[in-house]
């Protein structure tokens, strides 16, 4: 696990997201506040509303929308995960015609089974029912590069 | 399907258990192009205690217990600091136990998720059911009620160990937890008592006294049984001297739950039976020895030999009396012979790691090493711990003779202890007061010109400090080869180099100056 965690450290520096340094840097300090503040701002029709929805079961997973969604694969455990998590809780707000889930690999294993799961995080972007991409690491530029793309098609 | 000697099975590997040793050898043969399945199911501990993939080292060993201990280690850190200047609260600092639960149990799903995706990388079929034998090639499991067999060209058994109940003692299993339970208890331990007195239960009742738990041990008999007998006696010194309670020669002869939850325990004498002491303990905890998980596998079925104590005797290539049957690991037991004695097989991880490995190379590659099982280095966890390569000193001198032995020691304690403690062996009183923490030993054999048979050290990062001298040692070195080896000054390892007082010349082995391991001052 520490080669999956370090490969998402390596992709997520190279974004510059997380490093003090980063473009984005002054963008991540702002995660602090309450993501509930935007939320009312921007609960449009169709998608996740503006929240996070976590998928802690099979018939969860199942049921889940897969019109435009994206499922983030998490563990308590995984230190990029836990830096991602509130840029993932802003994005949901943002784009509200999106599905967001979590799945936390710990408490649904049969969704990370399912899902082939083999590091954290990973975002899985499904439209009409089919994935339409995958990618592992905590890479925020790719997140929203993949958001917008689903929000892009019809 | 594959085939094996005209025959053919669905895999040509089939491992059950998926510990350090089983997922060990599925890895490397599968990664030399075998179709390998691998088996692992955790029967929950009598206290319902479960985990995931990886064994006992993961889980409810080695990983879990190595945080716990570092975790320990911050608490007589803390105290000291006050020594050195740091101003820390007048209080006593608290400790939270569900975080540090929450903290190891967390590093352990990890691990789990890690060796779940290995094997799905390395295209293991792993199959999470309680498997049994039916045949040398049959292997039979329970999925949802309904039975389902494999068959295999080969089998590996490597299902480890589990902790030992005594019987005959009324609520024990019912209430007693053990190392199955500790490192996930989801309520602070507080007062416990640790029953036993081998590595793992006063490795457990160290870290609980250092976290500030009222921690006693019962020992039946010795301490540290198998090991070095002074550097055995040393670490109870130090424990003790550091505030865990010993009761010697007791044993429970009966647990009760009280209205109020706790458990009251009456202590005997374990040899006279007669009544020791009776008192009440949140927590009790067995560490008095571990058994073979073997019974389950229906081994006679394949016609496998068991031992009476339900290890499985294999040779030295860890194959069994069947011949497409090999086990490993803490379950199987190896008659190693060193300088012409015999004793088995260490029950350690990385022992049962490197024999898979080197199995699986000879089965499928083109290895053809066997394992080595002599001179395996080791060390005890406890808070202050304990390294060892080789012979102990009563091995060294029942092997080769007194007229054959010399052991060179010495008793120190190290530097950064010593400028705040007065290390000495009276006067204990005092809060600060410690006994030398720390215990050099060489066991040479004198027909080989002083051939270090034994190496021993007692003191902080044993388990650091030891791995690197095991090479010595494998590699052969001579006391005089130590003795031209210039130290690292200064530290506690640097002692092992010139080593002069010997047992035998009978001359005070305990340093009185000198700063750490060194001789400078």
């Amino acid at each position: 696990m520490y080669r999956v965690c370090s490969r998402a450290l390596s992709l997520s520096n190279r974004s510059g997201i997380l490093t003090a340094s980063g473009g984005r840097a002054a963008t991540a300090n702002t995660y602090d506040r309450p993501v509930v503040l935007v939320k009312h701002l921007s609960g449009a029709a169709g998608g996740s509303g503006g929240t996070v929805k976590e998928l802690a079961s099979m018939d969860d997973y199942q049921s889940s929308s897969k019109d435009k969604a994206v499922l983030y694969f998490t563990a308590k455990w995984c230190p990029p995960c836990r830096r991602i998590a509130p840029m993932y809780q802003d994005l949901a707000a943002e784009k509200s015609d999106v599905h967001f889930y979590k799945v936390d690999i710990d408490v649904n294993k049969a969704a990370a089974k399912d899902a082939g799961i083999m590091s954290v995080p990973t975002f899985i972007f499904y439209k009409n029912g089919h994935m339409v991409s995958k990618f592992a690491g905590a890479d925020y530029e790719l997140l929203e590069e993949n958001v917008d793309k689903l929000l892009a098609e019809d | 399907m594959v085939a094996d000697g005209g025959e053919t099975y669905d895999y040509d590997l089939v491992v059950i258990g998926g510990g350090s040793g089983g997922l060990a050898t599925a890895k490397k043969a599968a990664n030399y192009g075998a179709k390998v399945a691998l088996f692992d199911f955790v029967k929950p501990s009598p206290q319902n205690t479960k985990w995931g993939l990886g064994g006992t080292c993961v889980n409810v060993g080695c990983v879990p217990k190595k945080l716990m201990h570092y975790a320990g280690l911050m608490g007589p850190a803390m105290r000291d600091a006050k020594n050195y200047g740091w101003q820390l609260p007048e209080d006593t600092p608290g400790f939270n136990w569900s975080t540090l639960v929450e903290v190891v149990q967390n590093h352990v799903k990890m691990l789990n998720f890690r060796y779940r995706v290995g094997l799905k990388s390395a295209q293991v079929t792993y199959i999470n059911a309680l498997a049994r034998l039916a045949s040398p090639h049959e292997i039979v499991y329970e999925r949802r009620g309904v039975e389902h067999k494999v068959t295999a060209g080969k089998v590996v058994i490597a299902v480890g160990g589990r902790p030992a109940y005594p019987a005959g003692v009324p609520g024990a299993k019912e209430y007693a937890i053990t190392s199955d339970d500790i490192f996930s208890l989801d309520h602070s331990p507080g007062k416990t008592l640790v029953v036993g007195a081998s590595y793992i239960a006063l490795e457990c009742a160290g870290f609980l006294t250092e976290l500030g738990f009222d921690t006693t041990v019962a020992v039946r008999s010795i301490l540290l049984r198998g090991f070095d007998r002074q550097s055995a006696e040393k670490i109870g010194e130090v424990m003790e001297a550091s505030g865990t309670r010993f009761v010697k020669g007791a044993v429970p002869s009966s647990i009760e739950k009280q209205a109020d939850g706790k458990l009251k325990v009456t202590l005997v004498d374990s040899t006279t039976g007669a009544h020791v002491m009776t008192e009440t303990f949140d927590t009790v905890m067995y560490g008095t020895g571990r058994t073979p998980d073997t019974a389950a596998l229906n081994l006679e079925a394949a016609g496998v030999t068991v031992l009476p104590n339900g290890k499985i005797p294999v040779n030295g290539d860890e194959s069994t009396n069947v011949p497409n049957i090999y086990a490993l690991g803490d379950c199987a037991m190896v008659d190693v012979n060193f300088m012409e004695s015999h004793w088995a097989n260490p029950e350690l991880t990385p022992v049962a790691i490197m024999a898979g490995q080197l199995l699986a190379a000879r089965l499928y590659g083109k290895g053809t090493d066997k394992m080595d099982y002599t001179l395996i280095a080791t060390a005890v966890f406890t808070p202050t711990e304990y390294g060892a390569v080789g012979l102990s000193e009563e091995d060294a001198l029942k092997m080769f003779g007194p007229q054959d032995v010399e052991v060179y020691l010495q008793e120190f304690s190290s530097l950064e202890l010593q400028a705040t403690k007065d290390v000495s062996h009276k006067d204990l009183d005092e809060e600060n007061d410690m006994p030398p923490m720390c215990l050099s030993k060489l066991v040479c054999r004198k027909s080989e010109g002083e051939r270090v048979v034994g190496f021993h050290f007692v003191g902080p990062n044993a388990g650091e400090l030891t791995q690197g001298f095991a090479l010595a040692l494998k590699l052969g070195a001579k006391k005089a080869d130590f003795d031209k080896l210039v130290g690292i000054h200064p530290t506690d390892a640097e002692a092992f180099c010139g080593l002069e007082i010997t047992r035998s010349s009978g001359i005070d082995f305990v340093a009185a100056g000198g700063c750490g391991g060194g001789t400078c001052g």
